[in-house]
């Protein structure tokens, strides 16, 4: 196998993946901030903002941990596929853009209103996958387990709505 | 440093889920049809070895690098985390990101 151009197994990004989050703490005394990081970049495309949520000691200065953290995870999408050298820059999903029967603009729409319903739940909860799964989890939280199985349990039902309808049983 | 140390936090975190495709729509779809656990396996993985971690930094002392005491981000049960949770479910669902 070679590390640097084929797919991980998911026992080793699981295993890099958990031993960050005590590292975190070991070494910065935080959690990640994932969901949290991307107040950030709003609160850099839009400084003057008055919204109580641009407002908080979260997004105060807004070059903190959160923001290198998100800014992190960008660049490593990027070295990631670079290594692999399939990075292309292009609104092809795959399986979704392959087989629903939308135009363009209604893709990028339905992936807007997506991301959306994704930042508002993750702001809802506290956190998203890697907040409250990972390190709630991991943490021994109930609020992680209760979010996780939130996510979970829609994700399942909205998938096989999709299924069924704007993705014609393909699997 | 405690920028560079997030920014290589980042960059290895992002790495990780870009190395076990947590990034294509298919996986996420294929996840949620019960098709392919590969990224059920991450999560469990992680969590697991999270717990441990959490664990081993406990028995020595629950102290960061600069012997200062560990302060877990805690987040209290609220009605919020299952109405988050399902909404957060529905955009992860139809981005499948």
């Amino acid at each position: 196998m070679n590390f640097l151009k084929d797919p991980w197994p998911f026992w080793l990004s699981g295993l890099i993946i958990g031993i960050q989050m005590p590292l975190m703490y070991y070494f910065f005394n935080n959690g990640p901030g994932t969901s949290s990081g991307s107040a950030n970049l709003l609160k850099l495309i839009i400084p003057k903002s008055k919204l109580k949520w641009l407002n908080t000691e979260r997004v105060n200065p807004v070059f903190n941990r959160n923001f290198y953290f998100i800014i992190g995870i960008i660049l490593g999408g990027f070295i990631s596929k670079s290594l692999s050298g399939d990075f292309k820059f292009t609104f092809d999903t795959g399986l979704f853009s392959q087989n629903v029967s939308f135009s363009f603009i209604v893709q990028l729409f339905w992936y807007f209103l997506g991301g959306t319903i994704i930042a508002i739940g993750a702001r809802f909860a506290d956190g998203c996958t890697s907040g409250n799964s990972i390190h709630g989890m991991s943490t021994l939280q109930p609020s992680g387990f209760v979010a996780s199985m939130g996510f979970m349990f829609s994700a399942v039902v909205i998938t096989w709505l999709m299924h069924f309808t704007i993705l014609k049983g393909v699997m | 440093m405690r920028r560079l140390g997030w920014l290589i936090f980042g960059i290895i975190f992002g790495m990780s889920l870009s190395k076990v495709e947590a990034t294509k729509f298919e996986k996420i779809y294929r996840l949620f049809l019960f098709k392919d656990f590969t990224l059920m396996g991450v999560i469990v993985t992680a969590v697991i070895v999270g717990i441990i971690g959490f664990y081993l930094l406990s028995l020595m002392g629950n102290k960061t690098i600069d012997n200062k005491e560990i302060i877990i981000d805690y987040s209290p049960l609220r009605w919020q985390h299952i109405i988050g949770g399902l909404i957060f479910g529905t955009g992860w669902a139809m981005t499948g990101s």
